[in-house]
């Protein structure tokens, strides 16, 4: 167990880093603000990327164990590393820092509340997946958190979404591959 | 059609076996048949999820991002996926975790088993390349250790089951057969010898001057009943009382046909002389030594 939290945090590190390279390379002079926020999408887009093969895991030890890397994803590594959860709390500051217009920034504060509530359900699904007894019910729950996790990341399909995590880097000025 | 107790007991023993052998054969179909589902299913799932992972993978790595789809390679390494290769169009190793190997490339979607143990699943990216998963097929194997393991523990307590009841119906059908005899009448496995009548409870046998009388076990149950005490009149309730005492509609009319059968079986095997059965008119029957 210790094996594993150590590699997901060396892993979440790597994930840092790259965010930031990509953030580097997307806006040039970012600020370091803009900097923590594609780093953090950078994570969302890994723990979509997770949540969606994870819930095709041929056995249950698979899928709790794919669960419970999702999990840590999401909630961090005690004082070692921030997860998801934690860091879309701080949006609310960032965007407060970052925005000038009032308008706007209530408008990214709610689409950032979206952010938060999708994340903690997709932490609850995982925490529910990684204790699944069957292969079925863990896979349901792996199905819902990739589900919360798109609904956080807020991509509008036919122009129509809940804002979300799209909808506060474009708040940002920070390009958003569709 | 009516069965002595040895030919009970053979149907029993033969019915016992029978159960045994179909058990067993039962439990060896479905435990082959759960095997291979198992197998199967397995093997379904690990395509499925090699081909969301070489979908996932491909659009990192049409980005650019070949790091992140290193780092999500790594993370697929865990539980049973024992190493993870993403390999070129032309076969040639682009990235890979777990210590995987790359000798060799089978054809897209192969799935195989490549030893007992681990499951070669090689499935095409959607434009270039393909995965290939090496997964450990031991998680599944320990389930059908489980299943056989319950299969057989069950198994085998229907078979006991079974054997149980068809001993405890043999018991059940020798007690009634075999001859009651009234308090303080000779042990069942002595030998009762009235003239050159000659009963041996034990065997279920019954004799007259070495010759075997053929009798039905409540033909037997009835002249052990006057054998037990040679010469006593026995009233009709005591007869009924140790020859029925499980049938409350058995009545005097049952006492008489029984009698009337067993004087034929003995006058079939001496012909002249006095019957051994003798009726005490208003008192009942008793047993004589025929002279």
């Amino acid at each position: 167990m210790k094996k594993t939290a150590g590699t997901i945090v060396v892993l979440m590190g790597m994930l840092v880093a790259l965010g930031a390279m990509g953030a580097a390379q997307e806006t040039g002079q970012a600020s370091a603000l803009d900097q923590r926020l594609v780093a953090f999408a950078a994570r969302m887009r890994v723990s979509l990327s997770m949540a969606a093969f994870a819930a095709f895991s041929p056995s249950l030890p698979d899928a709790r164990a794919q669960a419970d890397r999702l999990a840590t994803l999401l909630r961090g590594d005690g004082d070692r590393t921030l997860g998801l959860v934690q860091e879309a709390d701080l949006l609310p500051e960032w965007i407060a820092a970052r925005v000038e217009d009032p308008d706007k920034e209530r408008a990214l504060l709610g689409a950032a509340e979206t952010v938060r509530g999708f994340l903690r359900l997709a932490l609850s699904s995982a925490v529910s997946a990684s204790r699944a007894r069957t292969l079925g019910s863990a896979a349901d729950d792996l199905l819902r958190a990739y589900a919360c996790l798109l609904a956080a990341w807020g991509q509008p399909v036919e122009g129509v979404s809940i804002p979300g995590l799209v909808a506060v880097l474009r708040g940002f000025g920070i390009p958003v591959a569709t | 059609m009516k069965l002595s107790f040895s030919g009970s007991r053979q149907l029993a023993l033969g019915a016992g076996l029978a159960v045994v052998v179909l058990t067993a054969l039962g439990v060896a179909l479905f435990l082959h048949a759960y095997a291979s589902l198992s197998r199967e299913a397995f093997r379904d799932r690990a395509a499925a999820y090699a081909q969301a992972f070489a979908t996932i993978a491909e659009s990192w790595l049409a980005r650019g991002q070949e790091d992140v789809a290193a780092t999500l390679a790594a993370m697929l390494v865990t539980g049973s996926v024992r190493s993870v290769t993403i390999l070129d169009v032309d076969g040639a190793l682009r990235l890979s975790a777990g210590g995987a190997s790359v000798s060799g490339r089978g054809g897209s979607g192969d799935v195989e088993f490549s030893d007992r143990s681990v499951l070669r699943v090689e499935v095409p990216m959607p434009s270039t390349g393909s995965v290939r998963l090496d997964v450990d097929t031991s998680s599944v194997d320990l389930v059908v250790r489980h299943a056989t393991t319950l299969a057989v523990a069950g198994a085998v307590l229907f078979d006991a089951g079974v054997i149980a009841l068809l001993a405890w119906a043999l018991r059940r059908r020798r007690g009634a057969s075999a001859p009651d005899v009234l308090e303080g009448a000779p042990a069942p496995s002595d030998r009762i010898s009235v003239g050159a009548l000659e009963i041996v409870p034990a065997r279920c046998e019954a004799r007259y001057a070495g010759t075997s009388l053929g009798l039905t076990p409540k033909q037997f149950a009835v002249l052990g009943v006057l054998a037990s005490k040679p010469g006593k009149v026995f009233t009709e309730a005591e007869i009924l009382a140790a020859a029925w005492p499980d049938s409350p509609y058995a009545d005097a009319r049952d006492i008489k046909q029984y009698v009337y059968l067993l004087r034929r079986r003995l006058a079939a095997v001496r012909p002249e002389g006095r019957d051994v059965i003798v009726t005490v008119p208003g008192f009942g029957y008793r047993l004589d030594d025929g002279h």
